[in-house]
């Protein structure tokens, strides 16, 4: 009797474990204004709400319509050393790198075309030109004691925070010893670990046809975010303007690309450098994608894929032509 | 009344309920085909679950969010049929038919996803 | 057992059915469990109310099912009000047909069925038909889950029963001495 007891307790014993091997997926929570999704291995709801609220957290820092460090930054208050100052650190390099083309100080640009609101417009010429003269990535000092702004200069970090959250959320998945996770804030995605052993597939929207996608990834432990103009855009007077702005100009930017997709190990940066290679376009991006070891994906408005070398072990496409190295 | 721990009948209603559990399980596998789900969500609460591989024809229904929306469901999948939102980002998702994809209208805190099925895990853009 | 008894006893399971309840409801869910799944240790009060009477046993599912109302909504309580009358009437069957022949594993195996299956059609019935989905694993869990509730029944008769008899034996000494 006792044998059959212990046999029984040991069935069910390995019945639950095996049950918790299964994927845990939470119901879709809201940050930054996008959705989040979340799909665990090995972690279950308390993980995944830990995780939710850390990417809450972030995005009081982060977003320049909160409370936190940007809010305090664009008053004219001094962000000190830590997590948003190595961002902000992290951000102006890039601007440095690219020239200039990615600039996280746009945000007046951005206010003036209304991008913030759910009504963007075309602004008066005037309003472009007063609110470029506040543009310049050179206004943000980065001193000892911390980092704040001169010349008026405004920030939004919001082309790094859904990248960064991510990565925050695969940094707790990490420490509850999730086996694997999928991760989405709205159009970034970070994968982690494997679905029981296997790779995750992570499809790139298509510009043309948003439910389709135009191409597969299969990847493990990276970070993936797009830029894309199909993002926020409207018409005005028969043209189309999207929330990609060129800082030269004042104008979205116009180069053939309509999307940019970024995998890199870093979640913040595979979001900024998205924003970055759009502005920048295929050619300079080339060299700035190898400084950080990252590949990408672009899309341009004739519907043609290209891709860095890179990527080809790991991508699945119907046609498309790989850049040179 | 006492009753003794475990007797031999015990054992015979433990089978019976674990066979019954495989035997579902077997079932609803080869049923569901690829099991593909549309799950509706208010609010981080599920709403209504739909299987999208036993789809006969196109029906509507009206999910109450904060504001009243229609959803869609049809063979090609589920979709955001019309929204009293004023920007309508929900409706341009579009179909959505593959594991991973979501459809979300933000203003009135509904969402769609597909889980199940083959397909990807997640979509970037 | 005095009737007085009986019922004291079905208000300190009720009680404990609905502190149970409360304090599962706190411990995060299983991940390929659904939402709401609960290890069941409150059906080890209503397992030991079948036990005292089909009234006791009523009792402790209307209040836990009660509690559920004012706590978690409609929805909840009627779900918890089919599972808790489901398993009881099973218990009960099992306790007053098949006593000898089936163990405390047994029973709590069989009401954790009954429970999970009572749950899923009403809940196919008012709200999704996806409960189905879920019908395998409820089933394999609960038996497990099952299995553990009928081990803490089998405890927790075993010091009911020592409890009894002194209470029997006092009863009869207190008559003794009226006599005596």
């Amino acid at each position: 009797m006792k044998k059959i007891a212990l046999a029984v307790c040991a069935l069910c014993a390995a019945v639950i474990f095996s049950a918790c091997s299964g994927a845990y997926e939470s119901s879709v929570g809201y940050a930054m204004g996008v959705p989040v999704t979340q799909k665990l291995w090995g972690a279950g709801a308390d993980c995944a709400e830990e995780a939710l609220d850390a990417v809450l957290k972030l995005e009081d820092d982060i977003s320049y319509r909160k409370n936190g460090a940007v809010a305090l930054f664009n008053s004219g208050g001094v962000i000190p050393r830590g997590e948003i100052y190595d961002l902000i650190c992290e951000n102006y390099a890039l601007f440095i790198e690219t020239g200039g083309a990615y600039d996280i100080t746009i945000l007046p640009l951005v206010l003036a075309w209304g991008f913030d609101t759910d009504l963007p417009h075309l602004p008066e010429q005037s309003e472009i030109n007063s609110a470029l003269a506040l543009v310049g990535g050179g206004n943000i000092i980065l001193g000892e004691d911390g980092a704040y702004a001169v010349g008026g200069a405004k920030i939004d970090l919001s082309a790094a925070g859904k990248g960064a959250a991510c990565q925050k959320a695969c940094e707790i998945y990490a420490s509850h010893g999730a086996t694997g996770a999928v991760v989405t804030v709205g159009g970034s995605v970070g994968v982690m670990g494997t679905k029981n052993g296997a790779p995750f597939t992570i499809a790139v929207r298509d510009p043309f046809e948003l439910s389709q996608s135009v191409a597969l990834l299969t990847l493990t432990d990276s970070y993936i975010s797009t830029s894309g103009s199909y993002e926020k855009r409207f018409t005005a007077d028969g043209e189309e303007y999207h929330h990609l702005l060129d800082t030269s100009t004042g104008y979205p930017v116009k180069n053939g690309l309509v999307s940019v997709t970024v995998v890199c190990s870093d979640g913040a940066l595979s979001d900024m450098l998205s924003s970055a290679c759009f502005c920048l376009g295929i050619e300079s991006s080339l060299s700035v994608l190898k400084n950080h070891s990252a590949q990408a994906l672009f899309v341009r408005e004739d519907g043609k894929v290209f891709v860095t070398p890179g990527m080809v072990t790991y991508l699945e496409c119907d046609s498309y032509e790989v850049l040179p190295e | 009344m006492k009753t003794g721990l475990l007797k031999k009948a015990d054992l015979i209603i433990i089978a019976v309920c674990v066979i019954a559990g495989v035997m579902a399980f077997v079932l609803f596998s080869s049923s569901g085909g690829e099991g593909r789900q549309a799950v509706i969500e208010y609010r981080g609460a599920t709403v209504r679950v739909i299987d999208l591989d036993s789809v006969a024809g196109e029906y509507t229904f009206t999910v109450r969010g904060d504001f009243d929306v229609e959803i869609t469901v049809s063979p090609e999948g589920v979709r955001f049929s019309a929204s009293a939102c004023p920007d309508k980002l929900c409706v341009a998702f579009g179909t959505l038919s593959k594991r991973g994809q979501i459809a979300v209208c933000m203003p009135a805190g509904v969402s769609v996803r597909v889980r199940g099925g083959e397909g990807c895990d997640g979509m970037t853009g | 057992m005095k009737k007085n008894s009986k019922i004291a006893l079905s208000g300190l399971l009720a009680a404990f059915a609905v502190a149970a309840s409360a304090l599962e409801s706190l411990v995060p869910a299983l991940p390929f469990a659904p939402p709401g799944f609960r290890i069941g240790f409150s059906n080890v009060a209503s397992m030991i109310a079948c036990g005292v009477s089909w009234g006791s046993a009523l009792a402790v599912a209307l209040v836990k099912s009660a509690f559920v109302l004012l706590t978690r909504g409609v929805t909840a309580s009627l779900l918890s009000l089919a599972g808790g009358l489901a398993s009881a009437a099973v218990t009960l069957l099992l306790m007053r047909f098949a006593h000898g022949k089936v163990g405390c594993i047994g029973i709590g195996v069989a009401g954790a069925a009954a429970h999970n299956l009572a749950q899923v059609c009403v809940y196919s019935l008012i709200i999704s038909d996806a409960a189905f989905w879920y019908l395998p694993y409820l089933l394999v869990l609960g038996t497990a889950c099952g299995v553990l509730t009928g081990i803490l029944l089998d405890l927790a008769q075993k010091y009911l029963y020592a409890y009894k008899k002194t209470d029997a034996g006092e009863h009869r000494r207190a008559e003794r001495n009226q006599n005596g």
